[in-house]
């Protein structure tokens, strides 16, 4: 593959990704289930961590 | 070079053969026109020739580039408006157009100078920013067939472009036809209205149960179909049939009063014909005129056999 196709194999997906991110997944529900909830959860755990239960 | 070939194309779906050895040549310039009735293979056709479906024997090019060896050269060569495609619903006219833009590897400055014009051109430059799911069909149609021409293709596809369209939009997407047809794209149009066929094409091919039955311009399809064209004259006053009858004796004809109708498969010596009578017997004409086949006669006939 010449730089030339790389270059717009790479700039077409690029596009496709935004179009995605735009159509799919910067959506509210999306955004809350997707990526907040995990990083609360891992945050929560990662926090949590160290800490050793009481008997 | 063509700038579209296929070559003995053959496509099966289960136990129905939808192209059943389809071969044709489309030059650089030409609007090609594929007519046939549902299911004769017109969008089969298309299918393959813009690489959506793969044939199961036979060859498809577009400017000389295989459209299965080389799938990426022919496609950046090509524009398509489908039959049945919607835009995305949930991106605006404008983004729907610069993402097909970007496709085409254009810069962001290229592909919005182009949209714009694209837009302006088809009458959509003020609902730009509306979501494609708010436009009408029409629009949507509209819309399709610019971001078919935003790659500024050499070769387009286009599978019933004036479907669903109301008079003006459709009279507009004819005219862009024949300015893209002046500026050298070719054309390979696909559509029900024979009519339309007749006015845009150089060629027309008529496909029927996945082959092709008949190829020409419009006007050799009327005369290769060997229907009539009716010649109608009326004089001054009235003829006499038995002398008329002599007169026009190598067609059918038939006299009425002072009115006479030549049927005939050729105009031109007939009409001189006509003059002549006229002239040796003082006769003024009031009224000619020739009714030649209609291309849906013709449609008709080849499909109907």
């Amino acid at each position: 593959m010449n730089t030339e196709s790389f270059s717009h194999l790479w700039r077409s997906t690029w596009a496709i990704c935004r179009k995605d991110v735009k159509l799919y997944y910067a959506k509210g529900p999306i955004v809350v289930t997707g990526v907040l909830f995990p990083l609360f959860l891992w945050g929560a755990f990662y926090i949590g961590r160290g800490v050793v239960p009481r008997e | 070079m063509s700038a579209i070939e296929a070559v003995n194309l053959h496509k099966r779906f289960g136990s129905v053969s939808a192209v059943n050895g389809v071969s044709f040549k489309v030059k650089e310039g030409e609007i090609f026109g594929f007519l046939g009735p549902n299911g004769a293979g017109k969008t089969t056709t298309i299918r393959i020739l813009t690489g959506i479906l793969k044939p199961d024997s036979g060859e498809a090019r577009i400017m000389g580039y295989d459209v299965h060896k080389d799938p990426v050269k022919a496609r950046m060569l090509t524009g398509v408006v489908p039959e049945e495609a919607n835009p995305y619903p949930d991106l605006s006219a404008w983004d729907n157009l610069m993402l097909v833009g970007y496709l085409y590897g254009l810069s962001k400055h290229t592909a919005s100078e182009r949209a714009a014009r694209l837009l302006k051109l088809l009458d959509l430059y003020e609902v730009r920013e509306r979501k494609a799911r708010s436009l009408s069909k029409g629009m949507r149609q509209k819309l399709l067939v610019a971001m078919a021409l935003i790659g500024e293709p050499k070769v387009l596809f286009l599978d019933e472009p004036t479907s669903g369209l109301d008079v003006l939009s459709a009279r507009k997407i004819r005219s862009l036809i024949l300015d893209l047809k002046n500026n050298g794209v070719t054309i390979l149009l696909t559509t029900h209205n024979v009519e339309e066929a007749g006015e845009l094409c150089d060629r027309i091919s008529i496909i029927n149960g996945g082959q092709i039955v008949e190829t020409g311009s419009p006007d050799d399809l009327m005369i290769k179909s060997g229907l009539y064209t009716y010649i109608s004259v009326k004089f001054d006053r009235q003829v006499d049939p038995e002398d008329a009858g002599q007169f026009f004796k190598d067609w059918e004809h038939r006299v009425q009063g002072s009115r006479i109708l030549v049927i005939c498969k050729e105009s031109a010596e007939p009409i001189v014909r006509v003059v002549e009578y006229a002239k040796a017997r003082s006769l003024s004409i009031i009224d000619i005129h020739t009714s030649p086949p209609n291309l849906e006669d013709v449609f008709v006939k080849i499909i109907g056999g």
